[in-house]
């Protein structure tokens, strides 16, 4: 029947608890960031653009982002097109060890890299025992931006493969074939015909891999604790120090908010314009 | 047909690097399962000894078991309001099939990343503090953000599910073979809607379970859950801190083996169900 | 009594109007075909029938009772829709007995109707079989003795063959007509298969835009077509751009042709319908009336029949030449083609 408007009614404890624990909440931020020495500023906003720590923090951020995004496309790609070509058992073995990561806590992931990579760390010594390398100097990388990367990257892959399956699959394979049939050459098929068909994908993981490593921090604060000045851990830093003012810290959040939206927002939009 | 030279070479790198990417994600797993039953691992490639002395302290530790304690109540919790609260919210969703609606849905979906946690702990410290009634340090604010942290692995198997059964057409069928609502979501609507319900539940659990980044904001020293306390086991001992961290990963791998069982037995894609928010 | 009425219906959704002052009455027990194209209303008339849509005016009427008060649930209309909508949790069996366990029916009565339907679909060996494994025409039967399981006072099928291949869909088509002459039951058919709902049905209603362009028999439809839309929707036509003069006397590009009816026309600018098995080959030295002379351009092999087109003049019209009349018709052959006065229709052009 037509009378259906009861079941707007159906949505309002998800408004309420999104209202109560994340709306409201984030209003707080936003409201107080734009508060500074008693009234209304934006003196906040230009100490994250001033202050060294909090502008190398975003550079940080950024630097780690666009490097786990670029590096994980680059990985997951292959590993996507692997998987798409792969057969039956094959293929579910593959997609399974691709989720295992999805669901450990960063947490886990931090410690596992300790064991792994770290000062006493399993490749470490092996390095040490078969090349001489010193474990100390290999493994300092490992607490730096750099090595966040590294670890970053076991939970981003998965997640670039997963999107790329879905393209590889949903690719119209028939245009390849008829640009071959045509005569077109390699590169022509792959400016022309491959780029536009896996592009927008693509681009949706890649800016998906982006906004992940912008916001997370369980890894990189089981890997360094905060010693690594990364947006979300300077931040924390900020909150845990009682002498610095929070609304610094709300300034920076927003800061964060505002950038990992924008690049969910493009990762929404070209998701939509490969299902269009 | 003889597979010529070059269509070896292709398969035998298709091969590598299937390997390749198999160890890259199981090595650091069984390095933690083996240092976990070793008695010694210090400046040695692979722990030495065997001993279950890790596990044994773990779960003998209050600290640690008052810590799962909490975080199971967290976790079983967090899915329970998270399926009260999505499976309305996703009936609606469905039926009402407006196309603002569902746009407003795929956005919320994604607000676990376009909000990082640290951003939402945040908000939550400030909001839920005022003089004589503060809710931060205590386990209750916590399930909060974890609901929110986990609704979008809630609602994207449920929708998935409605869509996938085609609900809005069932419904129609069922009312015009005279069934009233009750009876259609007691006998058509649950029993169909349950790989939903359990994948997001479980996924949900495990989650909520593992998470670190809310709960290290908003516990206090009496109200920390299991992530939280593992984090200070790393400064232990190293078999202490693997044999912590296996509690983690072996109820990630169950609920892991849960999720693709029943998408297995309901025939929905892994990649619907496991596409997954922030980390 | 009537089996469905629908008086003065009226349905909008936001700007866009699905269904305008619509009249229809179905016969009791009569199989009634509802075609159109894509987005004329049909499968809205459909759903305001059903009771999942509320008109904005007007009244539909079941079995002479008004309906406007009545639920989905207490109107007693089995549905088959498009995608079978089977329920997935349960076994060929438990879908058709659904609606009589809803009617709290003793099990006893309950397995006898329903192994009743599932002989009349030709599914006795499936009753436990789960809908996932059936075909999707067997999946469609199921549904389909669903529907009929309530004893519908009208039963209402939503393109039910068209998620079906060639072959399925054709046996299907004629099992769905004898089931419902066997049943009697008031059926309605919505589909934008023409050939499937001319097959099917005691009367077709061609609807657009809402509204009902022409309801008849199908061979009322196809021979004698009210509009050029119906002409053109249903089966394939020669349009000719015709001049009627006064006294009944019809020229195309000058040519005078003689066709039934013209003298009573207003005269004017007038279409000429003509179906392309209506035009018939003529000898050389053929004396008929409305000879057509003009060259073969092309044909298509259609196995029973050939497709000519032929080009006469500046104009092109098709032929459809029974596959015993000529063997081979090269392009650039001369061919004349002839059609009797009363195989003509003529329709005002706009």
């Amino acid at each position: 029947m037509e009378r259906r408007g009861w079941k707007f009614l159906l949505l309002l404890p998800l408004a309420a608890v999104l209202g109560v624990f994340l709306v409201l909440p984030l209003l707080f931020v936003l409201f107080d960031s734009f508060w500074a020495a008693g009234r209304l500023s934006a003196a906040n906003y230009l100490l994250v653009f001033r202050k060294g720590l909090y502008s190398e923090a975003l550079r940080t951020s950024l630097a780690l982002s666009v490097s786990t995004a670029f590096i994980g496309a680059a990985l997951g790609l292959p590993l996507s097109y692997l998987v798409h070509r792969s057969r039956a058992p094959w293929r579910d073995l593959l997609l399974a060890i691709t989720a295992v990561p999805l669901t450990f806590s960063g947490l886990v992931i931090g410690f596992a890299f300790i064991v792994l990579l770290g000062t006493s760390g399993f490749i470490t010594m092996l390095l040490e025992r078969f090349f001489g390398i010193n474990p100390l100097e290999f493994s300092a990388f490992l607490f730096t931006w750099k090595g966040l990367v590294v670890a970053y990257l076991y939970f981003l892959i998965p997640r670039m493969i997963l999107t790329m399956v879905a393209a590889w699959s949903n690719a119209d394979w028939s245009q390849v074939e008829a640009a071959m049939s045509l005569g077109a050459s390699f590169p022509t098929i792959l400016v022309k015909v491959l780029f536009p068909m896996l592009g927008p994908s693509l681009l949706a993981g890649s800016s998906l891999l982006f906004a992940v490593s912008m916001g997370a921090f369980g890894t990189a604060f089981a890997l360094t604790g905060t010693a690594v000045k990364i947006l979300p851990l300077v931040i924390y830093n900020q909150i845990s120090d009682v002498t610095v003012e929070v609304s610094r810290a709300n300034a920076l959040a927003i800061v964060l908010t505002v950038v990992t939206t924008l690049v969910i927002v493009l990762y929404e939009r070209s998701f939509a314009r490969k299902q269009a | 047909m003889k597979p010529s030279g070059r269509d070896l070479v292709q398969r035998a790198l298709g091969f590598a690097c299937f390997c390749l990417y198999f160890a890259y994600v199981l090595v650091p797993i069984l390095l933690l399962l083996a240092g976990s039953f070793g008695e010694r691992w210090f400046s040695t490639l692979l722990p030495e000894g065997f001993t279950l002395k890790w596990y044994w302290d773990l779960f003998t530790n209050p600290m640690y078991t008052k810590a799962i304690g909490r975080s199971l109540l967290v976790a079983g919790l967090t899915a329970l309001i998270n399926a009260a609260v999505a499976i309305p919210a996703v009936y609606a969703v469905h039926t009402l099939n407006l196309r603002w609606l569902r746009n407003l849905y795929d956005s919320v979906i994604l607000l676990p990343i376009a909000v990082p946690p640290i951003v939402m702990g945040l908000g939550l410290i400030q909001s839920f503090n005022w003089p004589g009634f503060s809710l931060v340090g205590t386990w209750q604010l916590l399930l909060g953000a974890h609901v929110v942290y986990t609704l979008p692995f809630t609602l994207r198997p449920l929708l998935a599910n409605l869509e996938m059964i085609q609900w809005n057409v069932l419904e129609e069928a069922g009312l015009s073979l005279g069934a009233g609502m009750p009876f259609l979501f007691r006998r058509v609507l649950v029993p169909n809607l349950m790989p939903g319900i359990l994948s997001g539940a479980l996924m949900t659990f495990a989650m909520s379970l593992g998470e670190f980044q809310l709960a290290v904001m908003l516990t206090s020293s009496n109200s920390q859950t299991y992530p939280v306390v593992l984090y200070q086991a790393f400064y232990v001992s190293t078999g202490f801190a693997c044999s912590a961290t296996m509690v983690l990963i072996v109820t990630s791998l169950f609920t892991l083996m849960g999720v693709l069982f029943l998408g297995r037995l309901f025939g929905m894609g892994k990649a619907q169900i496991l596409f997954g928010g922030g980390s | 009594m009537s089996g469905v009425e629908l008086r003065n219906v009226t349905k909008a959704f936001g700007k866009a109007v699905a269904v305008r002052n619509l009249d229809l009455t179905v016969g009791k027990g009569e199989f009634l075909a509802l075609l159109g194209p894509s987005g004329c209303g049909k499968t809205t008339t459909l759903r305001m029938i059903a009771g999942f849509t509320r008109p904005d005016s007007g009244e539909i009427l079941i079995d002479g009772q008004p309906v406007s008060s009545l639920s989905v649930r207490e109107r007693r209309v089995g549905i088959v829709f498009q995608s079978y909508a089977l329920f997935p949790n349960m076994t060929a069996f438990e879908n058709i007995a659904f609606g009589l366990r809803v009617r709290k029916l003793p099990e006893e009565e309950v397995r006898s109707r329903v192994f009743r339907l599932l002989e009349m679909v030709g599914l006795e060996d499936k009753a436990n079989a789960n809908c996932r494994q059936l075909s999707g025409g067997q999946q469609q039967r199921v549904a389909l003795a669903r529907a009929l399981a309530i004893e519908p006072r009208v039963l209402l099928l939503d393109e039910p063959l068209s998620a079906l291949d060639a072959k399925v869909r054709n046996s299907l088509r004629f099992e769905i007509k004898k089931i419902q002459r066997e049943s009697g039951i008031t059926t309605i058919y919505v589909t934008h298969d023409q050939e499937e709902a001319l097959s099917i049905s005691d009367r077709v209603a061609v609807m657009r835009s809402g509204q009902i362009e022409q309801a008849g028999t199908p061979w009322e439809v196809y021979a004698n077509p009210s509009s050029l839309f119906v002409a053109d929707f249903v089966g394939v036509s020669n349009f000719l751009d015709v001049e009627v003069k006064a006294g009944g006397t019809v020229f195309w590009n000058d040519r005078p042709l003689e066709v039934e009816g013209a003298g009573s026309l207003a005269p004017g600018p007038w279409r000429l319908v003509i179906r392309p098995e209506r035009l018939l080959p003529v000898p050389k030295d053929a004396q008929e009336k409305n000879i057509l002379e003009g060259t073969v351009a092309g044909r298509v092999f259609l196995g029973p029949i050939q497709r000519v087109a032929l080009d006469v003049g500046k104009e092109r019209i098709l032929v459809d030449l029974l596959n015993t009349e000529k063997g081979h018709l090269s392009p650039g052959e001369p061919l004349r083609v002839s059609f009797s006065p009363g195989d003509g229709r003529l329709i005002r052009r706009s």
